[in-house]
C-alpha cells in the first residue's frame, strides 16, 4: 500500500495521462460519457419519473412540448409522448439499456475474439485455417445483416412467450457474435509476431507449457490494440442495437432502448410531436460520437509510432 | 566415419540434419504449378563438445549455426541423426523435457530486446525456471534466489522489481545469463550473445561468461560470426558453411593453419586493427541461396582452387596434420598453399 | 577552405520534460577527397551528426545552434526545397539497411536514371547508359539485364552495391555513410568497403563514415573522430588514434576489442555504461568511468585542444593538466 501514492502520481504524470489532459476533445468526450454512464446507472434515482410504471402516468399530460416551448411544463423538461411518458426519463432509462447491451456485447465479442485469435495465432495449422475462414465469411457480410440473422435464428428457437424477456440476452448475443472477428484478427496477427520472438523460445526451453505460454506470455503483449478496438466497437454496438430495435427486432417497447424510442417516436415525426423522436436520436448521436472520439484519441495515444 | 565419443564429452551430435519445407501454400503451388521447396538448413553434421570447454560454431548468415542451437535445445526436431547429452538420447525430446536432463542445458539468445518478456518483471522472468523445475517452492525462496543470481551477474539485487526496458542492452544480456543460471546448467548454449552489443559492453559480458565458466565448470557452445570473439572464447571450433561443417578442431591449429579456403576467407576478412598493411584482396561472391545449393562442394563458386572434382563431388571431413579436420578436395589433393600466419602481437 | 565544416553544432530534441541534447557543441571539418571516420557506441550521437549534415533530423529534433557549412556556405538553415537539391547533388547518403534504402516498387534502373536526370540534367538515353556503367563499376554482373530488376531480386550485398551506385551517380562531393556494412556478412563487408574506398578515391569524393566498428575505420578511413555522450573526445589521423590513442575512452575502447593472436586471459573492460542524455553531469562525461580521472575532471568540462595529429578533449593534455 505504501506503493500507492507514488504509483498514483506516476500514473497522473505518465505519458498517456498527459496526452489525455492535453487533448480537449478527449477530456470533453470522457466527461460526456461519464455523465451518460452515471445517468444510466442511477436512472431510477435521477429520473423525474419512471415512464414504465403506469401508475405514474397522467394521460392529461400527454403530448406536451418541451419546457421552453409554448404549452410546455417544467415537470416534463423535454416533453411527453402520446402516452404521457416523460421523454427525459425515457431517455435515461433507454440509455441504460443501450449502454448495457453495448458493453455486454463488446465484452462478449472481446473475450471470444481474443481467445480465438490467440488459439489460431499460436497453434497455427488447421485450427488457424478454420477460424480464419469462418472469420472471412462473417466479414463478407455487412454486420447489421449478420446481427439480424443471428437474432432471427435465436428468436426462432425461442417460444414466442419468452421472446420479450429474453430480448436483452438475444441482442447481446447477436451483436457479440457478430463483432468478435476484428478482435480475433488483430490478436492473431500480434500473436503470430510474438510467437517467433526469442522470449517465447526461452520460455519453451524452460519447460513452460503451451497454455501457460499463451496466457501468461503472449496475452499481455497482444492486448494493447484490444482496448482501442473495444472502445470504437462500443459505438458500433450501440448503433447496431439501435438499428435492430428500430427495425422492431430489438428491445420491445416495454423495455425500450434508445433505438426503440426512436422507432416509437418516428411515427409521430411529421404529425408535429417532433420532440418524441428528436431528443432520443440526439442522445444516441452524442453517445456514439463521444465514444468514437474517445476511441480515436486512445488509438493515437497508444500508437507507439506517434509518440 | 565413426565419431570418437569419449566419456569426457558432455554432448555428442551425430549426423543431424534439419530440412524445412518452405514451399508456397498448397493452392498457390497447385495453380502455378510450382515444385515443393525444401531448405536444408543443417546437412549431416557431427561433433562432440568436451566437458568444461568452449566449443564455438562460426559461420555467416544462412550457414545453419542458429538452427543447430535450436536443434540441441529441442526447439526444432531433427530430420535425421541423434543428439546425446551425457550419453542420454535427447534427439526428439520437446524443449524442457525430460526435465531432469533439460535443466542441465540452457540457452542464451542474441537479441537482448526480444529475449525477455517486456511485460514481466525481472523477478518473474528469472523466477520462471525456478518454479518450473521446482527449485524454489515459496515466493520467499524465489526472491532470495533471484537476488543471489542478480548479484552473481553483476546487477543490483534491488532491480528485481524492474521491467526489462529499464535496463540497457548489456544489462539485459546479464539478465538472460542469470535466467540461464537458475538451474545450475552444465552446458550453456550461447547464440551470438554479444553480437548486438557495443564493443565496450561486449568485453564485460565476455569476461563475465569466462568467470562464470570457471566458477561453475560449465561447458559452452558459443555461436558467433565474429572470429576475434571466437579466438578469445573458444577451445575447439567448427566452421560452418551452408549447413555443413567445413572445418573443425582445436582453436590454435585452425587459426594457425586453416585447412579450408572458406576458413581462410573468414580469417582474411576480419578487419585488422593495424593501419597501412597490404590491402586485402577480398574473395568475391556471397553465400548462395540455401534452397538451391551448388553441386559438389558448396563453396566451389567462390573458391580460387576449385577444380572439376570440387564442382561435382562433395568433400568429406578428413583429418589434417595439425589435428583438425576439414572437408576440402584441395586439402586432400595437397593443393592447399601454405598459410602465411597473420601478424599478431 | 574545407569541404565540410561543422561549427559547434548542438542538436536538440524537445520532450515534455525539457529538451534533450543529443549532440553537444561538436566541431569538425573535412577536406575534399578525405575519408573521415565518425566512431562511437550506441547513444554517442554519431548517427544524429550524420543526419545533421544531410538535413535529415526527424522533427521535432533540430539544430539548435551552430552551423553546418558546405564549401563555406551555410546549409543547415536552408529552406526545404534548396536542401533537397543539395542532397543528392552535393551530398550523397548510404544507410545501413539496404532493404529499406531502395524503393521496392521501382526498378534499380529507374531509381538510378531518375536521380541522374534530376541532378545532372541528362536525357533518358544518356542516363540509362550511365546507369549501366555504374552498375558495372560497382561490380554487378550482367548490368544491362539487372538494370530492369527490382531491389528484392538482389541479394543483400548486391543491394548495398546498388545503393553505393545510387549515392555516387549524381557525382556528389561528399558522402555520408551510416553503418554501411553493419547489416552485411563479414565476407561481404570487406568487398563493400574496398569498393567504397576505391570509388571515392577515384572520384575525389569525401566520405563521413559513421560506424561503431573500429576495424572498419582502420581499413578505410584517413582520419577518425571519436564521439562519447554527444561530444567529440578525440580526432586525429587514423594510425595515431588506433595505435596510440590519447583519450582514456579511446584507449579503453581499443583495449576491449578482442584480437586474434592475443592470449590475454581477460579482455580489458570499461566499467559502467555511457551516461544517458538526460541531466548531463558537469565536467567530463567520461570521468565516472575513467581510470585516470582527476578531481577537476568531475567539475570542469575539457574543451578540445590540439594534441597528437589532431585534438583531444581531456584534462590530461594541454594547459590544464
Amino acid at each position: 500500500m505504501s506503493n500507492f501514492m507514488p504509483m498514483l502520481y506516476a500514473f497522473w504524470d505518465s505519458d498517456i495521462t498527459y496526452s489525455f489532459r492535453k487533448s480537449r476533445v478527449a477530456v470533453i468526450s470522457a466527461l460526456v460519457l461519464l455523465a451518460m454512464f452515471l445517468t444510466a446507472i442511477f436512472a431510477p434515482s435521477l429520473a423525474p419519473q419512471d415512464p414504465f410504471n403506469i401508475a405514474e402516468l397522467d394521460l392529461f399530460d400527454s403530448e406536451l412540448p418541451p419546457a421552453w416551448a409554448e404549452g410546455g411544463s417544467a415537470a416534463y423538461l423535454l416533453g411527453t409522448d402520446t402516452q404521457a411518458r416523460d421523454v427525459l426519463s425515457s431517455i435515461m432509462y433507454g440509455m441504460r439499456i443501450s449502454l448495457l447491451v453495448g458493453f455486454a456485447s463488446v465484452i462478449l465479442a472481446a473475450v471470444m475474439g481474443v481467445a480465438l485469435g490467440l488459439l489460431g495465432g499460436f497453434l497455427g495449422g488447421i485450427v488457424d485455417a478454420v477460424l480464419m475462414r469462418i472469420a472471412d465469411v462473417l466479414l463478407s457480410f455487412p454486420p447489421i445483416l449478420v446481427a439480424l440473422l443471428i437474432n432471427g435464428i435465436l428468436r426462432g428457437a425461442l417460444p414466442s412467450s419468452a421472446q420479450a424477456e429474453s430480448a436483452l440476452i438475444v441482442l447481446i448475443l447477436s451483436i457479440g457474435l457478430t463483432n468478435w472477428v476484428q478482435y480475433a484478427r488483430t490478436v492473431r496477427g500480434s500473436t503470430m509476431v510474438e510467437r517467433r520472438k526469442e522470449y517465447i523460445e526461452a520460455a519453451r526451453t524452460l519447460g513452460t507449457g503451451k497454455l501457460a505460454i499463451m496466457i501468461k506470455h503472449i496475452l499481455p503483449n497482444v492486448l494493447g490494440p484490444v482496448l482501442v478496438i473495444a472502445t470504437i466497437n462500443l459505438g458500433m454496438a450501440v448503433l447496431t442495437e439501435a438499428t435492430l430495435s428500430f427495425l422492431g427486432v430489438g428491445m420491445p417497447p416495454t423495455q425500450p432502448s434508445l433505438g426503440t424510442l426512436i422507432q416509437i417516436g418516428n411515427e409521430f415525426l411529421f404529425s408535429g410531436i417532433w420532440w418524441v423522436v428528436v431528443f432520443p436520436a440526439a442522445a444516441l448521436a452524442i453517445l456514439v460520437l463521444a465514444v468514437n472520439l474517445l476511441g480515436d484519441w486512445l488509438r493515437d495515444a497508444l500508437n507507439p509510432k506517434l509518440r | 566415419m565413426t565419431p570418437q565419443i569419449t566419456p569426457d564429452d558432455i554432448l555428442s551430435v551425430q549426423n543431424i540434419s534439419k530440412r524445412f519445407d518452405v514451399s508456397e501454400p498448397f493452392l498457390n503451388r497447385l495453380l502455378e504449378r510450382r515444385p515443393r521447396r525444401i531448405l536444408t538448413a543443417v546437412n549431416d553434421i557431427s561433433f562432440e563438445v568436451p566437458r568444461g570447454k568452449t566449443f564455438a560454431v562460426v559461420g555467416e548468415s544462412g550457414c545453419g549455426k542458429s538452427t543447430v542451437a535450436r536443434l540441441l535445445m529441442g526447439l526444432h526436431s531433427p530430420s535425421g541423426g541423434t543428439i546425446r547429452f551425457e550419453g542420454d538420447d535427447i534427439t526428439h525430446m520437446p524443449p524442457g523435457k525430460p526435465a531432469a536432463l533439460r535443466r542441465r542445458m540452457q540457452m542464451i539468445f542474441q537479441d537482448p530486446y526480444a529475449s525477455l518478456n517486456p511485460r514481466w518483471r525481472v523477478r518473474d522472468i528469472i523466477g520462471e525456471p525456478l518454479k518450473n523445475f521446482g527449485i524454489c517452492k515459496t515466493r520467499a525462496e524465489v526472491t532470495r534466489e533471484v537476488e543471489k543470481l542478480l548479484s552473481q551477474v553483476g546487477l543490483n539485487p534491488a532491480d528485481a522489481k524492474k521491467f526489462p526496458h529499464e535496463f540497457s542492452g548489456g544489462q539485459r544480456q546479464r539478465l538472460s545469463i542469470a535466467r540461464a543460471l537458475t538451474t545450475r546448467p552444465e552446458l550453456l548454449i550461447c547464440d551470438e550473445p554479444t553480437s548486438a552489443l557495443d564493443v565496450s559492453v561486449q568485453s564485460q559480458i565476455l569476461n563475465l561468461m569466462k568467470d562464470l565458466q570457471d566458477e561453475f565448470n560449465m561447458s559452452y557452445i558459443f555461436i558467433s560470426h565474429d572470429l576475434a570473439v571466437v579466438w578469445y572464447m573458444a577451445d575447439v571450433l567448427a566452421v560452418m558453411y551452408l549447413g555443413k561443417i567445413v572445418e573443425v578442431g582445436p582453436k590454435e591449429e585452425i587459426f594457425g593453419n586453416p585447412q579450408h579456403p572458406y576458413t581462410r576467407l573468414l580469417m582474411e576478412t576480419v578487419p585488422k586493427l593495424t593501419v597501412g598493411g597490404a590491402e586485402r584482396a577480398p574473395v568475391a561472391g556471397e553465400v548462395p541461396n540455401p534452397i538451391s545449393p551448388p553441386p559438389g562442394c558448396a563453396f566451389h563458386p567462390r573458391c580460387p582452387m576449385a577444380n572439376d572434382t570440387c564442382r561435382s563431388v562433395a568433400p568429406a571431413l578428413n583429418l589434417r596434420e595439425g589435428g583438425q579436420k576439414s572437408a576440402c578436395h584441395a586439402a586432400d589433393e595437397g593443393r592447399l598453399k601454405p598459410w602465411l600466419r597473420l601478424a599478431a602481437e | 577552405m574545407s569541404l565540410l565544416e561543422l561549427d559547434n553544432i548542438v542538436v536538440e530534441f524537445p520532450t515534455r520534460r525539457g529538451p534533450l541534447e543529443a549532440v553537444k557543441g561538436l566541431s569538425l571539418d573535412l577536406d575534399e577527397g578525405e575519408i573521415l571516420g565518425l566512431v562511437g557506441e550506441s547513444g554517442a550521437g554519431k548517427s544524429i551528426t550524420g543526419a545533421a549534415i544531410t538535413g535529415l533530423i526527424e522533427p521535432p529534433g533540430l539544430i539548435r545552434s551552430g552551423e553546418v557549412r558546405l564549401r563555406g556556405a551555410r546549409i543547415d538553415n536552408l529552406p526545404a526545397d534548396k536542401m533537397r537539391r543539395i542532397r543528392g547533388k552535393e551530398i550523397g547518403a548510404i544507410f545501413q539497411d539496404p532493404l529499406t534504402s531502395l524503393n521496392p516498387v521501382y526498378t534499380v534502373g529507374e531509381q538510378l536514371v531518375d536521380t541522374m536526370r534530376v541532378h545532372l540534367g541528362l536525357d533518358q538515353k544518356t542516363a540509362r547508359q550511365r546507369a549501366i556503367d555504374w552498375l558495372a563499376e560497382v561490380g554487378i554482373p550482367a548490368p544491362e539485364a539487372r538494370l530492369d530488376q527490382y531491389p528484392h531480386q538482389f541479394s543483400g550485398g548486391m543491394r548495398q552495391r546498388v545503393v553505393i551506385a545510387l549515392a555516387l551517380c549524381a557525382e556528389p562531393k561528399l558522402i555520408i555513410a551510416d553503418e554501411p556494412t553493419t547489416a552485411l556478412d563479414v565476407s561481404v563487408q570487406a568487398q563493400i568497403l574496398s569498393l567504397l574506398k576505391r570509388l571515392c578515391r577515384e572520384n575525389g569524393t569525401a566520405v563521413v563514415l559513421v560506424t561503431h566498428d573500429m576495424g572498419v575505420i582502420a581499413e578505410t578511413a584517413d582520419r577518425v573522430a571519436v564521439m562519447y555522450a554527444g561530444r567529440l573526445v578525440e580526432i586525429g589521423d587514423v594510425k595515431q588514434v588506433i595505435e596510440e590513442p590519447l583519450h582514456p575512452y579511446t584507449r579503453g575502447l581499443m583495449a576491449s576489442i578482442p584480437q586474434i593472436g592475443i592470449r590475454d586471459r581477460r579482455l580489458t573492460q570499461i566499467e559502467g555504461a555511457m551516461p544517458g542524455l538526460r541531466n548531463p553531469a558537469p565536467g567530463c562525461a567520461f570521468a565516472p568511468r575513467c581510470p585516470r580521472a582527476m578531481d577537476h575532471c568531475h567539475s570542469i568540462r575539457p574543451a578540445p585542444q590540439d594534441a597528437g595529429t589532431g585534438q583531444v578533449a581531456c584534462h590530461l593534455y594541454g594547459e590544464t593538466s
